[in-house]
């Protein structure tokens, strides 16, 4: 059953699903880069600075849960999207950002489980993850959010504009090939 | 002859689906690397020198990481013209 649901969604599917999924990402950008400028630019001190969604809902930025959520969100779809990347270029490159979600996923984990613990890393006043113990956590989160997008956005770019040896892709994302595959 | 010359010389650049969405890409990749480089400036003046360093030190990989990314695009190159096998969009 979940075999088949991966096929759909890596076949006929695969070109809906990252449209989703990239609308998501880019979403989530939208926030962090908003976060950017009310800090760098408005000159908000840190904790005010919660991009939109936080500015009208406080405790909905302040959860960890959903930071992790959103990982976790992001780490299923890296996963469940790479079977389409079936060419060498994009499939490197999805799994390079697949990898370094694994580890910010991993990084919330550690925020999220110190929070239901209520016992934070090295006695540290807030949630703390490895990376933070030395890099300030807006900074690193820009920072994480680049290295795992920029992968991303070279290999759809990869996967829309493939090799011309390339055989036939079971999804339609490819720019030449916006028809069905079932209806070839 | 000077007909065919001023034809090639000034042939008009197709701006084709690829050379299209590698422009997006790369002007998204801007913000990315302006509001990283308003960081930049911005963590030398707000927090301990420790904390500037460490900010500084990952958004300087980011930038550079946004640069082979965007170079990456531009360096594949679909056109039937380019310096590899991959496919000129129809």
């Amino acid at each position: 059953m979940a075999k088949r649901y991966l096929d759909v969604l890596n076949g006929p599917r695969h070109e809906t699903a990252m449209r989703i999924f990239m609308f998501i990402v880019l979403a989530h950008w939208g926030e962090h880069l908003l976060q950017g400028l009310q800090i760098y630019v408005l000159g908000w001190p840190v904790p005010e600075a919660r991009g939109a969604l936080g500015y009208f809902f406080p405790a909905l930025i302040s959860s960890e849960a959903l930071h992790y959520g959103y990982a976790l969100v992001m780490l299923i779809g890296l996963w469940a999207l790479r079977p389409g990347f079936t060419e060498t270029d994009d499939r490197r490159w999805w799994t390079v950002a697949l990898g370094i979600q694994f580890f910010h996923h991993f990084e919330h984990f550690l925020l999220l489980a110190q929070r239901v613990a209520g016992y934070n890393l090295l006695d540290r006043p807030v949630p703390t993850s490895i990376a933070q113990l030395w890099i300030p956590r807006v900074e690193l989160h820009l920072f994480y959010n680049t290295i795992v997008f920029l992968p991303m956005v070279v290999a759809m770019y990869f996967h829309m504009f493939p090799p011309a040896r390339a055989g036939r892709p079971a999804c339609t994302c490819a720019w030449d090939r916006k028809v069905s595959p079932a209806a070839v | 002859m000077l007909a065919s010359v001023v034809d090639a010389r000034y042939r008009p650049v197709v701006m084709g689906a690829h050379n299209l969405i590698r422009i997006a890409i790369s002007l998204f990749v801007v913000v990315l690397v302006g509001v990283s480089a308003l960081g930049w400036v911005w963590v030398g003046d707000h927090l301990s020198p420790a904390q500037a360093v460490a900010g500084r030190v990952v958004l300087t990989a980011g930038i550079i990481a946004a640069g082979v990314a965007v170079s990456m695009l531009w360096r594949w190159n679909p056109g039937s013209g380019g310096n590899s096998a991959h496919r000129r969009p129809s």
